[in-house]
């Protein structure tokens, strides 16, 4: 009587000592995920491979059958693992306060500063499968400061800050000219920009606009009409270590231009009232050999901005795998955080979003999110309806090596985490 | 001889037959006649006989051979409820399907379509579209219909739709609070003369707007006016009730004062009298009987324009008395039973004044058809006010509702389940910014907490754009992705939206009977990657992909 009684009271001790240090420092990282299918560094999806994991890192993609019977395998049947999403141009928790507008050349400015890292839109982003965000300057200066890229969710309760100190930040277009000071038009703005990279180059300014003129800092321009394109291709040549232009505009033509240059391009978000010719401007890229990542600007955009972006690009010509990857690798890229986050390969973070079924569905949704090995959100179980093993994906699907769609996901492995709002 | 339009010297107006009969004179001319009939006959088909197509071409090529049945091979169809079929055949006459089955046998000059490795869907239907409105729609007033406002020869943006597989629409009134007129639903299909749609019969929707204004106190006003509407066109049909049981004993009346009259006459005559106004004593007792061929009277008519029409003949249920040619006869005022008080003589004269007909009121007869079921009611409400306002609308005065837009619906689900109001929602993924209006409590998971309470719902593209509602597949996907639990989106879309809008009898299954409207994939519909190659609607090819796959080049 009494050793049961203590039983259970070390067990209640033990319950309430896990609840209170939190659920994601109760979750262990499993050592392997496995799932139907997962999207491979080139963007396709592959199928009948386990991701093997190192504590917060990707150790190894191994065939499911090499799986060693010792391990801690976590099985989502029929799902797709996805490396966690990427927004290269976002405002998370510092919506509506992210520029300085009173002087259009702010090099010494950071978007860092201004961000509330306990906003409950952080949640609803990881949630959505976004992982990653680069937090950016709303474009409205000409030099805007520099970016930086952050995490939105971390096992260790912290937000983990991939990097501080760049890109940094341009826009030309008429965004910059619109308020009370100078430039005040195109002519002005490519002036004003010219003679910023002149007196840089010679010494003067702020160290980080002489360490872009250097080629040592990145950059990303915010481009408005195709016509600040072509300026920002012309101005920008030979500067900076890699440049980015975002461009969410319908002239296929500027493919050559950026091509040439070998600078890539954020496109998006896309929204279903946009034209046809725009929604074909990502594959038109793309198609010419243009790097894309696609963007989806977190908080203003809804948080299925960059999948939305992903399926209308595919609908109107743009190649799956390059869809998949303008989606984490390419953004990855561009915010200079490749070597931690972007793609499921060995060494890289354990960022993993496991989707429903290929993520640029959108009828897939988000079954779990791992961040640095951690399982920091799983969908609410009791929200799900019945699901029949198969269902409606029997029926539509028409690939023999494809692995039903079988029930939940294992969830029952750990108990963490419906982090606010659930499924 | 050779018809080719090309040769010169078909000359019209010359008998060519006249050779073969004999030189007769009388017999001439009606070759003549007859002649240039056939000839003109020739010449007028000339057009339509084309060298025969091995494919079927869009609709307006030629009007004779889309007479022809239309057979597709070899497809994968996806009904629409939920099945789906490896391999067929559809057999496709007129306006429907007639066959579905593994071979089926073709009739004669049957176009053949050859869908082997293809996907075949019921076409998609958007139950909240804006497609092709231009500008801002009206609004406010009842007799309006949707279908007017909306730019029916917009071709490209027809177009635009089809090529992602929607082929029916719902367009609605636009407008502010109030009620707006009604809807219908619309299929894309040319038609002669230009037009890219035609509207379906039987599918009007009077549509209202509860929600509009940021102002509570404006949304309630506008709310109280509705109810004031609908109560007036209660009564409005309680008047014309009465007004016809009225002319009734009106009329009555008047054959009875004829046959006394006439008998009274009998009588005079068989006493051997004769005065010359017989007929006046007779009517002596009222001055004002219906003797207007004697006294021109002066027409008081404090409402000239309804009386003129209802005294040509008024509403169909009224047009047996309407027209007793009694112009003249209208009296101010009262209906023919009241007293006005003033003795036994005033009160002959009162039972035979005609009753005044009550004033046409179109807007009325609308909201009648909606009372007597005749017409679906269409409430968009956002906030929990107002669809529970909505909600109470339908109560008081027995409409079936359908609550569209419906943002906070998922907090009343169980009384929305109850009340059995299914409910059209919009664009399913919103930004969580500038959301301090009626998007405030939006969520993307409301598909699927509606659901779960038993209510019925579908989404439509949201008519905030024209152009979004081609992309009515992707917003119903993004709903059943947020939901949990395995939903078959397809159906939402086709099935269910066709139920919902009230044309399930006509579109939104692949089924033997039903209408010809079908989307052709090269590929699984739910993969984005795949593309419309053709879309038929009516029976009819609406659409065929441009060669240039990739982006449609447009």
């Amino acid at each position: 009587m009494t050793r049961s009684r203590s039983v259970l009271g070390l067990t209640f001790v033990a319950t309430l000592a896990g609840g209170a240090m939190g659920p994601r420092a109760a979750a262990q990282s499993p050592d392997a995920i496995v799932a139907g299918r997962y999207v491979a560094a080139d963007g396709s999806l592959k199928s009948g491979a386990a991701v093997l994991l190192n504590g917060e890192k990707i150790s190894a993609i191994v065939p499911e059958a090499d799986l060693s019977d010792t391990s801690e395998v976590v099985r989502y049947p029929g799902a797709v693992l996805c490396p966690g999403l990427i927004d290269v141009r976002s405002q998370l928790g510092a919506f509506g306060n992210a520029v300085e507008t009173a002087h259009a050349v702010d090099p010494a400015a950071s978007a860092i500063d201004s961000v509330d890292w306990d906003h409950a839109d952080f949640v609803a982003a990881m949630q959505a499968g976004i992982t990653t965000v680069m937090l950016t300057p709303s474009a409205n200066n000409l030099v805007s400061g520099v970016a930086s890229t952050v995490k939105t969710a971390s096992p260790q309760g912290r937000h983990t800050v991939l990097r501080a100190d760049g890109p940094l930040m341009f826009a030309l277009g008429s965004s910059v000219w619109v308020y009370d000071r100078e430039p005040t038009s195109r002519v002005g703005s490519l002036a004003m920009l010219r003679a910023v990279f002149d007196q840089a180059g010679r010494g003067q300014l702020h160290p980080r606009l002489q360490a872009f003129v250097g080629g040592k800092l990145d950059g990303m321009v915010v481009c408005g009409e195709a016509m600040d394109v072509s300026a920002a291709i012309r101005t920008f040549r030979g500067l900076g270590s890699s440049v980015a232009i975002g461009y969410t505009g319908d002239e296929h033509d500027l493919a050559d231009e950026l091509g040439s240059a070998d600078y890539s391009v954020v496109v998006g978000p896309y929204s279903f009232a946009m034209t046809p010719r725009t929604l074909a401007t990502a594959g038109a890229f793309a198609t010419k050999g243009v790097s894309v990542a696609f963007a989806a600007r977190t908080p203003m955009r809804s948080f299925d901005a960059l999948r939305i972006t992903a399926s209308l690009a595919v609908r109107h010509g743009m190649d799956a795998s390059a869809a998949r990857r303008a989606m984490s690798t390419v953004p990855a890229i561009i915010a200079g955080v490749a070597k931690r986050v972007g793609s499921i390969q060995p060494g890289l973070d354990a960022d993993i979003v496991v989707f429903s079924d290929d993520p640029l569905r959108l009828s897939a949704r988000v079954l779990a999110v791992y961040v640095g090995g951690a399982l920091v959100y799983t969908a609410d179980h009791q929200a799900r309806g019945d699901r029949q093993a198969g269902g409606q994906s029997k029926h539509l699907s028409d690939s023999a090596g494809r692995k039903r769609r079988g029930a939940s996901r294992s969830g029952e492995r750990s108990r963490a985490s419906v982090l606010a709002g659930g499924g | 001889m050779s018809l080719d339009p090309g040769a010169p010297g078909v000359a019209l107006g010359k008998p060519i037959l006249n050779r073969t009969y004999p030189t007769n004179s009388r017999t001439h001319n009606r070759v003549d006649r007859y002649g240039l009939i056939g000839l003109c006959v020739l010449c007028a088909s000339i057009p339509f006989i084309q060298p025969p197509l091995a494919q079927a071409q869009p609709a307006m090529a030629g009007s004779f051979l889309s007479g022809r049945a239309l057979v597709i091979r070899n497809a994968r169809i996806v009904d629409g409820a939920g099945r789906v079929i490896p391999k067929a055949d559809i057999l496709i006459r007129g306006k429907r399907i007639v066959a579905i089955g593994e071979k089926v046998k073709a009739p004669f000059l049957a176009r053949h379509i050859d869908a082997a490795g293809r996907t075949i869907t019921p076409g998609l239907i958007d139950g909240w579209s804006a497609l092709g409105r231009v500008g801002r729609n009206g609004g406010g007033d009842p007799t309006t219909n949707a279908w007017d406002a909306f730019d029916r020869y917009d071709r490209e943006a027809f177009r635009e739709a089809l090529r992602h597989g929607v082929t029916t629409v719902y367009l609605g009134p636009g407008g502010g609070g109030g009620i707006n007129g009604t809807g219908v639903v619309v299929q894309l299909v040319p038609q002669e003369g230009h037009t890219a749609g035609v509207a379906l019969d039987g599918t009007g929707v009077l549509a209202i707007n509860l929600g509009s204004s940021a102002k509570a106190i404006k949304r309630a006003s506008t709310f109280q006016g509705i109810r004031q509407s609908f109560r007036k066109a209660v009564e409005y049909r309680k008047a014309l009730e009465d007004y016809e049981e009225d002319l009734k004993e009106y009329i009555e009346k008047l054959e009875e004062r004829r046959d006394e009259s006439d008998a009274d006459e009998s009588k005079e005559e068989s006493k051997g009298e004769s005065e010359g106004e017989v007929d006046d004593d007779e009517d002596a007792p009222s001055d004002d009987a219906p003797a207007p061929e004697d006294k021109p009277e002066p027409t008081p008519t404090p409402k000239p324009t309804p009386d003129r029409r209802a005294a040509r003949g008024g509403t169909p249920r009224l047009a047996d008395n309407g027209d007793d040619g009694d112009e003249n006869g209208d009296k101010p005022g009262k209906n023919g039973d009241e007293d006005n008080g003033d003795g036994e003589e005033k009160e002959d004269e009162d039972e035979l004044k005609k009753p005044q007909q009550p004033a046409r009121d179109p807007a009325s007869d609308v909201l009648l058809r909606a009372i007597d079921h005749e017409l679906l009611v269409r409430i968009t409400a956002h906030r929990s006010a107002d669809i529970l306002n909505a909600l109470a609308l339908g109560k008081e005065f027995n409409l079936d509702i359908v609550l569209e837009g419906a943002t906070d619906a998922y907090l009343h689900a169980e009384a929305l389940a109850d009340a059995d109001v299914p409910v059209v929602l919009g664009a399913v993924s919103r930004s969580g910014v500038f959301q301090d209006n009626e998007f405030r409590r939006h969520t993307a998971h409301s598909a699927a907490l509606l659901g779960k309470a038993g209510v019925r719902w579908i989404v439509g593209s949201g008519a905030a754009s024209p152009q979004s509602s081609r992309f009515v597949g992707f917003n119903t996907q993004l709903a059943v992705g947020h939901a949990a639990g395995d939903m078959d989106w397809l159906s939402r879309v086709t099935r269910d939206a066709a139920n919902l809008l009230g044309v399930a009898n006509v579109t939104g299954r692949i089924a033997r009977g039903l209408q010809a409207d079908l989307v052709i994939w090269n590929g699984d519909p739910a993969d984005p990657g795949s593309t419309v190659e053709r879309v038929i609607v009516q029976g009819k090819v609406a659409y065929v992909a441009d060669s240039n796959v990739a982006g449609g080049g447009r």
